[in-house]
Order: structure tokens, then C-alpha cells, then sequence
């Protein structure tokens, strides 16, 4: 059946597509409410200050300002993506904590005038002494930047014996990795528009990743009923996980809006972005690994430290995380992990594409390299020999189901032309890392549940309305979830109407992050059209005179397996049923078959299945300049099953440009707490010039419980990417870089110690 | 952006006039790609923006007897896409290739790019080893100026307060004498030079004797320099393997190289002495008809 | 104070009175409403913000609205006629060159300058004509594709 689809599997053009390229696309900086205001935000320029007074006097005087609002009107709420975690106020009470913390706020008639106001609110400051590494920020008689001490959580878990494996390990290897903090680099800057309206109905306009976890937040930190708060995703420049929490931003709009009585635009400005936005965290391993002269792997020890950043975000459920994926790739018996995550006066961190993995793929992987080449094995067989199969558990009890790892890594190594090219003298080399990552979500973040609830009705001409919670962030989701619904009923792509994103109009869903929605919602969209092609079906086999066991819905009708002559149309059928009164309509709900809470050891839930991969780099280093050039990049993804070929091929082709970004040239840099490179001129993502055509492979496992055998795609593009350049780089010419970015200026240091 | 008030004199003259008439309130604004951008980051603020825009005839790019004269006006795409330039000084038109973007070059000018005295100007080290020349009016009256003499500080030039540059003028290379420039950036397009050099090589057609040069380096100090030393020791010189890389650490110590978020100064001085070896013989790859 | 603009954009006339510290972005999006061209970086960095002047992809961002006077613009939204999609957009739509759609409109313009002036560039001059042009979704695989296919196209 699988082979024989109209829909799935085939290159269909996103449903959205016109739109966009026509610029009818409405973002959010596109939206004109009536009467709204345009509000700008008064952000600390020392990284840690008490705040002794705030005199907003003379900016509310100003015209055409219409309201401000400081600490005082925010006080009290707490901000954090874990409610009982927050820490952050949205505007500063007492102390601020980062160049770059909020405030206060102007609501005006244009943003011209709010930036005039913001200059005349009068702030007098008591500057404290900043601390901006971990390492330092965790000694006795550092400053604390909060009450509770500048350890936000100290984590301990064990599993095993590792002391007693290490001790009966031929080698231990011990390394020191450390990860910088990555932007996002979201084309589209962060904004809200918010109206609390005179009924008290609470409307926020806003590029988030999460509706429907979103309205709740908002409802809790607000203490508002669920049925006045409505969110409404519009049209989002970009995501990666940077809209994956509530932003101190969309509660100062509420109150400038609770004051005026006005929608209350808020727009970042890409500086503010740059210093402000969220990152991935920054983390130092250390990372010990015992393994026997045979390759084996016996135990793992990790340290991490995490550097949170000011505030609390999503710093210790990655952290948390970073633990389970000490086990994940190669099958580790016994493992210990100790993690502190640590508060520092910088911007703080939060979810990014990967959470977490990839700075610790980074480790492992760069040390399978180290490994291998000790052991005097092919790194490729060393992986095979620890690979986690199809049906194992891995020692923190995570059951793999459906698992591609092993064909990745033989089709990554052949295309990229391993034999020829691996230990190769000369300037060129090359270097392979593998991944997995979470296939559709995990019970995590938002109570024991990773659910989806979609509602189909199909219209008296045999169109369809499709009704989700999802969110498009650009991924694709509306589209392929488009696509099974257009498999299941037999009916075509363009006869589907997506409606997602509108906490009104649709039902429940986690939203899009942990790469889940294309697993959690496809299962969901293809129960509740499995609901209506029952009925479809029903009145089609009354129509044809047939057994409903007999009929297919296909190609837009419903004809008798065999004998396609015998057929009705399934507008026919659908119009048939509407004027005998028969509602064709379904709804689906899926959560997750994984039966487990979150793991009292781990803190991780279930994950319902894993999507491996692996990347293969060939890279030139000019030994002069330390300047590495990729030649060829090759990514072999597990996706399960392929739903659309042309959006899968775009999130390995975009993560893995991130990846090598992270890999290459990316990093947010920091002297005191400020940020030296805050623009795209000089935090270096990859403009069209600097990048290689990059290979998709993909490699379908046809997972148990995945939609048609499909998971998730969205993050692991980018996994393994650093790991396999560090790798390459050290075929290359024979030196090991540990800290990322690799910029060329470390290569060459470590060329000339090298000599 | 703050407000100000736009003024659109109809000549270099009366330019001058108001620069002079507005003082420190006032700048001039040519393509605006530089001004515009410091203006919205709130870095300058001034009062009156002099556009030269609406002054005819600045946008020329002519051949004279020994040497190619760009008008203020000219675009950097113009004179990159300039058949002129690219048969006559086809260094030139690759250089400005390396600048910015398309849409950048559209606009901006060289003139403007050379007033902005960026410390990791592109055209800023070329010029100065063709022996560039600038004409600039003053209520004065015109003088000329060598490019050389012309940048003084971070973003600072040697005008005066109502000066305003009308004309680049930059000699042929007679023949035997090559110039190339090479960037050193992190991406390939968009980034500004960590290290920029430019090195010109006369050579004599007897004996392959290198007679004169000029090495040229741009984004290590607060203005581009010259390596004097290291041009001395290729003076008089047939550039063999070992002299050249040798020359080249020497042009690596005549200055200690800015330190910045792109670059330290440490690898910015590493820089220079890969650069100018590459450059002088790439030069003389190109001086003895090679491949270019 | 304001003064008087006028310029043509996407074929039709128009008069405005604008301020002089206002960029052509600022204009286009707000005064004319064509909020298809989109502000991104507000710095020349990002490319979103282009438009074809007189024929020339152009950072409308760092641009005087009044430096536009008399000139002739075209925005995204004047490319496509009638129904009928140009074939830039097309080939963009079909090719999968399209994630989050935020840089779309500048890559798509700054793609037609090319194209005016070069109907059939290499790969590498369309590399080179899209160099300002910043996309952190697709890795750039697919926006090389779909040019090239209408590049490549009689």
C-alpha cells in the first residue's frame, strides 16, 4: 500500500508557497490592528546593578506616549518555560542581571516617538560586580546573582558500576569539549502584538512555535480564565526553537495594552536580537570513556557545566537531557553524569534545534575518532560494534524501535568516498559522526502527555477542512500533514484547507519542538480521516451496491477493488451524505504509546522513537591561514518514511548549514558581559558563497508507529555536524580542535604547536 | 533615524558652501550605504545631510593620457562592470568585486567608501599602490591630494571641514609593473578584510629585476600602511623562492596589527606574512605573463 | 519637514509626503502598504529588504525615501500578472526554495535583477548576485536550484 501512494512520498510544493513568494504572506511586522500602538523597551546597559529608582515622569509626558510601565506594574510574575523554575521578571524589580534586561516600557503613537520617551525615563543604578564564567560564578565568594546561589541545579545520576568498568577498561580516555552559545539568526525578529480589551479579552498576535502550551502560560502567569486568552500564530520568520517560551516582551505588551486599552505592538530590533534573544547554552564536558583493545565500551563518566545564562530558561531540562544522550548513540553499560548548570551575567540561554545534543554529539563523537585511531580501528567499525539496534534498550531503559543508524553509516561512508580518501596524506580529509535524537517529541515538558487533537470535516463537495493545533514554522508540517490526510481519503493536496496556529479555531497540540509534530499530529490527522473514510466508504458501498471491504478511496473516488469502472465520485458521496443528513466529519487524538512519566533518575520521559543519522565531511585545510574549506557533505538521515522528499531534503540541507556554522564560524563572543559582535557582519552565519551542495540520503526504516512509518525530522539536521568537520579536520592535517567554533585561528595555534 | 534636514545643492561649489555654512551639523551623503547605517545605530546624529546626489556630472569614468579619472558619483558597480577599468586596471575592477554585495555596490560610491576611511577598506590599499590621487574642492579652490597621504585615523581623513573629494585619479601600470590585492576573510563574499594586501611589483624587462614595489596593508591598523621595509629589500632584487618569504616576515614586524572581534592581533600579524608572500608572487606570476 | 516624493513602484504613480529621515523600506511598507518587502536587519546585512530600482536590486533599508524621487521600483508584489505567477516564482514554489518564506521576496528580487541584465548567468554569478542575501532556513541548495532552472530555461 505503502508504495502505491498519490500523496505520500511525492515532491509536493508546500501549500503556503504562493503566498509566500508573492509577499501576501502576512507577518507579524505586516499586521495593522486598529489602534495600535507601537511599544520600545528600556533595557539595562550594565550586566549586574541594583536598580535603586525608576522615574518614568518625564516620558509619559512626552506626546503621543500613552503609557509606560516599570517593575511595578509587572511585580511579582515570574517567567520560565518550568513555571515553579521561573526567576525572571519581565520588567526588572530590584536588581537587573544582563546588559540588555528589561526595564520599563513606552507604548506610543509610533515607535519614533517611544524611543524618544525611552530616553527621558530616569534610572538610577548601583553597579555590582558582574561574573561571566561558570567555572568562576561556582567559587564560594563569587557574586551571587541570585538569592538561591549561582547554581541553578546540581544533577547526579548513575547507572552501573562506572568506577568498577573504567577500572577493568583496557583504555580510559578523558577530554575536555567546550561549545559556544549559537544564535538563532532568525531572519525575522522576535515580535508580539497584544490587546487586552475592555471586555477582558486577551488576543496576542505572535510568532511562537507553541499556540496552545503558549495560551496556558499566558493564562497562568496572567491568572486569566483559558476561554478569554486566544493566541494567534501568524506567519514566522523562522523558529529553531527560539519561540519555544514565553518572552518577558509579550508581558510587558500586556500591561502597556491592560493601561491603554489598545493592541500593543512590540517588535525586537535585530540588535536587540543579537544581545537579548535567547542562544543555545554554552557547556564545557568532560568526558571519560573506558572501552576494552576490542572496541568495546564499557562506561562512560560526563561532567557538564552549563552556562545558564542570567535567568532560568531552558537550561536545566537541556542539561537534563544531555544525560540520557550520554547513552544514546553507542550502547554504554554503565554511565555517571554529573551537571551543574550555573548562572552567569550574560543573556540566558534556551531551546535551539537539537537541545542539547549537539553539544554533546560534539563530544562524543569527536572522541570515537580519538578512540578509534588509539585502538587502531576504522572509526566506522568502532561505531557498529556499539551501535544501539532495532529493539534494544539502552541502560536508561529508552527502548529503540525502528533504527536506520546502521545504513546511514555505510551509505555516508561510501558517498563520501572513504576508502579513497580517509588517512590520506595532503591537505584534505575526511570524517564521519552519527546521531539520534528524539523522533516525535517526549514527555517532558508540559505534564505526562505528547499529544495531538485534530479535527477533519469534509464539505458537502468533498473538500476538506483540516483543524489542528500544530504550528508551521516553516518545516512544512501544514503541508505534509495536508498530504495524509489527502492519502487517507483519497482526495488531492489542493482540496485541503490547513487551519493551524489559531487557539480558537483548533484543538489541542504540544506544538512544534523535539522534531514531534510530523510524528504526534500525522498520527492524529490519519485517525480522524480514518473516521470519515469509514463513513465515506459506508454510503459509497449503499450507492455502488458493494461490500465497504471492497471499496478504495483514491484519485478522488471510491471504487470497488478490481473493478475501478464501478466508482462514484467522491464529491458524489460526500454531497449524498450531506442531504441525507450524515456529518462527515472525525477527530483524532494521539498521544504517544511510550507508558512512562518522567524518570525520577533521568527527569526525561519517553521518547515514542528515535531518528539516527549520520554525516560524512570531506574538508581542505589551508595549513597557511588555518582556513578550512568543505568540499563535500554528505548527510544519510533515518526519517522513518519520507513524506515529502522535498521538505526532508530542505531540513538536512538547512540544519546541516547551521551545523556547520556551529561547526565553523558562529559564536556569540563577550567582554564584561557585552556582546562584541551583535550583527550578521560580524556573528558569522553562512551567506550562498560559502557553502557546498550538501547530499541527502535518506534511509527508511518504516517505523511501528509512526504515520505510514514516517519521524520526525526537524532537529537533526544539524546533530552531528561539528563532530564530523572536527573529525575531518583531524584526517586533514592531525590536529585536534575541542572548542567550538573551530575558527581558523585555533587551527593554525594548534598547527604551529603542533610543529 | 533622527530627523534632519536634507539639502541638495546643484554643484561641488555650492556643496562646499554649505558645509561650510553648517559645520560640525552637517554631513555629506553620497550612495549613503556607510552613513545611513552609522545614522540608524544612532552613532551620528547630524543636523543637515549635504546630498551630492543631484550634482551632475560627477558620475563619469574617463581615460586620460596616463590615467583613469572616477568621478565622485561613480558607483562601485559601475566601475566594476566599467569596461574602461576592467581592460586598463583590471585589478581594480577585482577588487571592487570583493566588496559588500550587488545591492551594496549599486549604490555606494567609491569616493563615499574612501571618505568613510574604514581601517579594512578594500580599495583604500590597491589605490595606494597604484599611486592613487584624489581631487578635492574647497571653498578654496581644488587641490590635489596622494591617497597615501589622505587617511589619518580610524574613519578619519585629511579633509577639511568644506572640503569635498571630486575625482579619483589612479595611473596606469606602465608596462612590466603588476599590482594585485588579496583579502583575507572568513566567508567569502560580505566579510570585511582581517587582513587586506595590496603589493605592486615594477619590474625591469632586462634581467627580471625587481626595481620598485609597493606593499600595502589594510585592516591591521587604524589607517592602511605601508611595509617600507620589506619594499627596500625587494628593491633592486630578481624575486627568487627564498627571498620572498623572507620579505615577507619583515613586512609581518613593521606593525604591531589591531586586535578585534574578527581577528587577534597575533593571527591578523600571522596574516600579513602569508599575504604578502602570496601577493608578491602572484604579482610576479602576473608580471611574467602568467596566468591570472 | 515633509516634501513632496514622487516615484513610480510596480508601474503605478504615486505622490507622497514624506520626511527625509525616512528610508525607502519604511515608505514602501508603511506609506504604500507593500509589506511583502520585509524589514530584517535595518542594516544592509540581511538582504530582505530588496527592491529594484531603475533596474538594480538595491537595500531598500539604508536608502532615502527621497533619494528615490523619479525612479522607477518594483517590489514583489509586482511581478506576478494577474494570475499568473513569474517564473521565478514559480520555479521557488516547485522547487521547494521556500522554508519560512521571510527572505523570499528579497532573494526572489534580487534574482530578477540578475536575470534582467544576465538572462543566463552561471551558477557562479548567481551565487555572486545573491551574495547580500542572508537565508538561515534552506542552506541555500534549493533557492541555487530554482534560479538556475529558470536560468537554464529558453
Amino acid at each position: 500500500m505503502v508504495d502505491d501512494c498519490s500523496a505520500i512520498g511525492k515532491r509536493v510544493p508546500r501549500i503556503d508557497g504562493i503566498e509566500k513568494a508573492t509577499g501576501t504572506a502576512k507577518y507579524l511586522g505586516d499586521l495593522k490592528i486598529a489602534g495600535m500602538l507601537y511599544g520600545k523597551i528600556l533595557r539595562s546597559p550594565y550586566p549586574h546593578a541594583k536598580i535603586l529608582k525608576v522615574d518614568p515622569s518625564k516620558a509619559e509626558k512626552v506626546k503621543g506616549v500613552r503609557a509606560v510601565v516599570t517593575g511595578k506594574d509587572t511585580k511579582g510574575i515570574r517567567l520560565c518555560v518550568i513555571p515553579h523554575l521561573g526567576n525572571k521578571p519581565p520588567l526588572a524589580e530590584d536588581k537587573v542581571r544582563f546588559i540588555g534586561d528589561e526595564i520599563a516600557a513606552v507604548a506610543a503613537d509610533s515607535e519614533e516617538i517611544a524611543e524618544e520617551a525611552l530616553d527621558l525615563i530616569e534610572v538610577e543604578y548601583e553597579e555590582l560586580p558582574g561574573v561571566f564564567d561558570p567555572f568562576e560564578a561556582m567559587k564560594a565568594d563569587a557574586v551571587k546573582i541570585h538569592e538561591g546561589g549561582n547554581t541553578a541545579i546540581h544533577i547526579s545520576r548513575s547507572y552501573g558500576d562506572v568506577e568498577k568498568a573504567l577500572g577493568e577498561s583496557d583504555h580510559v580516555f578523558e577530554d575536555r569539549f567546550e561549545t559556544q552559545a549559537q544564535l538563532h539568526c532568525c531572519l525575522e525578529p522576535h515580535g508580539c502584538i497584544v490587546h487586552l480589551d475592555r471586555s477582558g479579552n486577551l488576543t496576542v498576535w505572535i510568532t511562537t512555535q507553541i499556540p496552545h502550551p503558549y495560551r496556558k502560560m499566558l493564562a497562568d502567569v496572567l491568572r486569566m480564565p483559558l476561554n478569554k486568552v486566544r493566541v494567534v500564530k501568524v506567519f514566522m520568520g523562522g523558529g529553531f526553537g527560539g519561540r519555544f517560551e514565553m518572552d518577558p516582551i509579550e508581558i510587558i505588551a500586556y500591561f502597556l495594552s491592560k493601561k491603554t486599552g489598545r493592541p500593543v505592538r512590540i517588535i525586537n530590533t535585530q540588535d536587540e536580537q543579537f544581545t537579548t534573544g535567547r542562544t543555545r547554552y554554552p557547556m564545557v564536558i568532560d568526558i571519560k570513556t573506558g572501552v576494552k583493545k576490542d572496541g568495546t565500551i564499557l562506561a562512560r563518566d560526563v561532567k557538564v557545566v552549563t552556562d545558564n545564562g542570567a535567568y532560568n530558561s531552558h537550561g536545566i531540562t537541556i542539561t537534563m537531557g544531555v544525560g540520557t544522550k550520554c547513552t544514546y548513540l553507542w550502547s554504554v553499560p554503565h554511565v555517571r553524569y554529573e551537571a551543574d548548570v550555573v548562572f552567569t551575567n550574560k543573556v540566558y540561554g534556551g531551546a535551539f534545534r537539537g537541545y542539547g545534543n549537539p553539544q554533546i554529539t560534539f563530544a562524543i563523537e569527536s572522541q570515537m575518532d580519538m578512540i578509534s585511531e588509539k585502538l587502531g580501528m576504522d572509526v566506522k567499525d568502532l561505531c557498529l560494534k556499539n551501535a544501539n539496534y532495532g529493539g534494544q534498550l539502552t541502560c536508561m531503559g529508552h527502548k529503540v524501535t525502528s533504527c536506520g543508524l546502521k545504513d546511514c553509516i555505510d551509505k555516508a561512508v561510501e558517498a563520501i568516498g572513504w576508502k579513497e580518501k580517509r588517512r590520506k596524506p595532503g591537505d584534505r580529509g575526511v570524517g564521519i559522526a552519527s546521531l539520534m535524537h528524539t523522533g516525535g517529541g517526549v514527555r517532558l515538558l508540559f505534564g505526562d502527555c505528547n499529544l495531538s487533537d485534530v479535527f477533519i470535516k469534509m464539505n458537502n463537495d468533498g473538500t476538506i477542512d483540516l483543524s489542528s493545533g500544530m504550528a508551521e514554522i516553516g518545516q512544512g508540517s501544514d503541508t505534509a500533514l495536508a498530504q495524509i490526510a489527502a492519502e487517507e481519503l483519497g482526495v488531492r493536496v489542493e482540496d485541503i484547507n490547513v487551519m493551524t496556529g489559531d487557539t480558537w479555531t483548533t484543538p489541542q497540540c504540544l506544538g512544534a519542538w523535539g522534531s514531534r509534530e510530523l510524528f504526534v499530529a500525522g498520527n492524529a490527522v490519519k485517525m480522524a480521516a480514518g473516521e470519515i473514510r469509514q463513513k465515506l466508504v459506508e454510503e459509497a458501498s449503499r450507492m455502488l451496491e458493494a461490500r465497504a471491504d471492497d471499496l478504495i478511496a483514491k484519485e478522488q473516488k471510491v471504487y470497488v477493488r478490481g473493478n475501478p469502472q464501478k466508482s462514484v465520485s467522491i464529491a458524489q458521496v460526500a454531497m449524498t451524505c450531506y442531504n441525507r443528513g450524515r456529518i462527515l466529519a472525525g477527530r483524532g487524538c494521539y498521544d504517544d504509546p511510550t507508558t512512562y512519566i518522567p524518570d525520577s533518575k533521568t527527569g526525561y520521559g519517553g521518547v515514542p522513537t528515535y531518528a539516527f543519522g549520520t554525516h560524512a565531511i570531506e574538508v581542505e585545510v589551508d595549513r597557511k591561514t588555518g582556513e578550512v574549506k568543505v568540499l563535500d557533505f554528505v548527510a544519510a538521515h533515518d526519517v522513518g518514511k519520507v513524506i515529502n522528499p522535498m521538505m526532508a531534503e530542505g531540513q538536512i540541507e538547512g540544519g546541516g548549514l547551521q551545523g556547520l556554522g556551529y561547526a565553523l564560524s558562529e559564536g556569540l563572543v563577550w567582554e564584561e558581559g557585552i556582546v562584541l559582535n551583535p550583527n550578521f557582519q560580524d556573528y558569522r552565519i553562512f551567506y550562498i558563497n560559502d557553502v557546498p551542495r550538501i547530499k541527502s540520503i535518506m534511509v527508511e526504516s518504516i517505523d511501528p508507529d509512526g504515520p505510514y512509518g514516517a519521524k520526525g525530522l526537524g532537529e537533526p539536521g544539524l546533530v552531528p555536524t561539528a563532530a564530523a568537520v572536527a573529525n575531518a579536520i583531524y584526517d586533514a592535517v592531525g590536529v585536534r580542535i575541542k572548542s567550538l567554533p573551530m575558527t581558523p585561528e585555533k587551527i593554525l595555534r594548534a598547527l604551529k604547536e603542533k610543529e | 533615524m533622527k530627523r534632519f534636514e536634507l539639502l541638495e545643492p546643484n554643484s561641488i561649489e555650492e556643496a562646499c558652501r554649505l558645509l561650510s555654512q553648517y559645520g560640525e551639523e552637517a554631513k555629506v551623503i553620497a550612495g549613503g550605504t556607510a552613513l545611513v547605517k552609522l545614522m540608524k545605530k544612532r552613532l551620528v546624529h547630524p543636523s543637515y545631510l549635504v546630498n551630492m546626489k543631484g550634482v551632475k556630472d560627477l558620475g563619469f569614468i574617463r581615460e586620460g593620457k596616463d590615467r583613469l579619472t572616477i568621478g565622485a558619483l561613480a558607483t562601485l558597480r559601475e566601475i566594476e562592470k566599467s569596461s574602461l577599468v576592467r581592460q586598463r586596471l583590471q585589478v581594480v575592477a577585482e577588487m571592487v568585486h570583493t566588496i559588500g554585495s550587488v545591492q551594496i555596490r549599486n549604490v555606494g560610491t567609491l569616493a563615499g567608501n574612501l571618505c568613510f576611511a574604514d581601517p579594512a577598506s578594500d580599495p583604500a590599499p590597491i589605490l595606494i599602490a597604484l599611486g592613487a590621487n584624489l581631487k578635492v574642492v574647497s571653498l578654496e579652490g581644488r587641490r590635489v591630494l596622494p591617497l597615501e597621504e589622505f587617511f589619518t585615523d580610524f574613519y578619519e581623513t585629511a579633509l577639511s571641514r568644506d572640503e569635498i573629494v571630486e575625482e579619483i585619479q589612479i595611473p596606469f601600470l606602465p608596462r612590466g609593473s603588476e599590482a594585485v590585492y588579496l583579502k583575507h576573510t572568513m566567508r567569502v563574499a560580505f566579510d570585511l578584510a582581517i587582513v587586506g594586501v595590496a603589493v605592486r611589483l615594477d619590474m625591469s624587462s632586462k634581467d627580471g629585476v625587481c626595481m620598485n614595489s609597493k606593499i600595502v596593508l589594510g585592516g591591521v591598523g587604524s589607517t592602511p600602511v605601508r611595509a617600507k621595509k620589506a619594499e627596500g629589500l625587494l628593491k633592486g632584487k630578481v624575486l627568487g623562492d627564498s627571498l620572498i618569504p623572507e620579505v615577507a616576515v619583515v613586512a609581518s614586524t613593521e606593525i604591531d596589527p589591531i586586535q578585534d572581534v574578527r581577528a587577534s592581533a597575533e593571527y591578523r600579524r600571522e596574516m600579513i606574512e602569508v599575504f604578502v608572500e602570496r601577493g608578491i608572487k602572484e604579482a610576479l606570476d602576473r608580471a611574467n605573463g602568467g596566468a591570472s | 519637514m515633509k516634501r513632496e516624493l514622487q516615484l513610480k513602484v510596480n508601474g503605478e504613480d504615486y505622490t507622497l509626503e514624506v520626511e527625509p529621515q525616512r528610508t525607502l523600506l519604511e515608505v514602501i511598507r508603511n506609506d504604500l502598504g507593500l509589506t511583502g518587502t520585509k524589514l530584517g536587519c535595518g542594516g544592509g546585512e540581511c538582504g530582505a529588504c530588496t527592491v529594484m530600482l531603475d533596474g538594480k536590486a538595491v537595500k531598500s533599508c539604508l536608502m532615502l525615501a527621497l533619494d528615490a524621487k523619479g525612479k522607477e521600483i518594483w517590489t514583489i508584489e509586482g511581478l506576478i500578472r494577474g494570475e499568473e505567477l513569474h517564473p521565478l516564482q514559480r520555479a521557488f514554489v516547485e522547487r521547494g526554495a521556500i522554508q519560512c518564506g521571510f527572505c523570499t521576496p528579497g532573494m526572489i528580487m534580487a534574482s530578477k535583477a540578475l536575470l534582467d541584465e544576465n538572462p543566463h548567468p552561471s551558477e557562479q554569478e548567481i551565487k555572486d548576485a545573491l551574495a547580500g542575501n542572508l537565508c538561515r532556513c534552506t542552506g541555500y541548495v534549493k533557492i541555487l536550484e530554482a534560479v538556475l532552472s529558470v536560468a537554464r530555461a529558453d
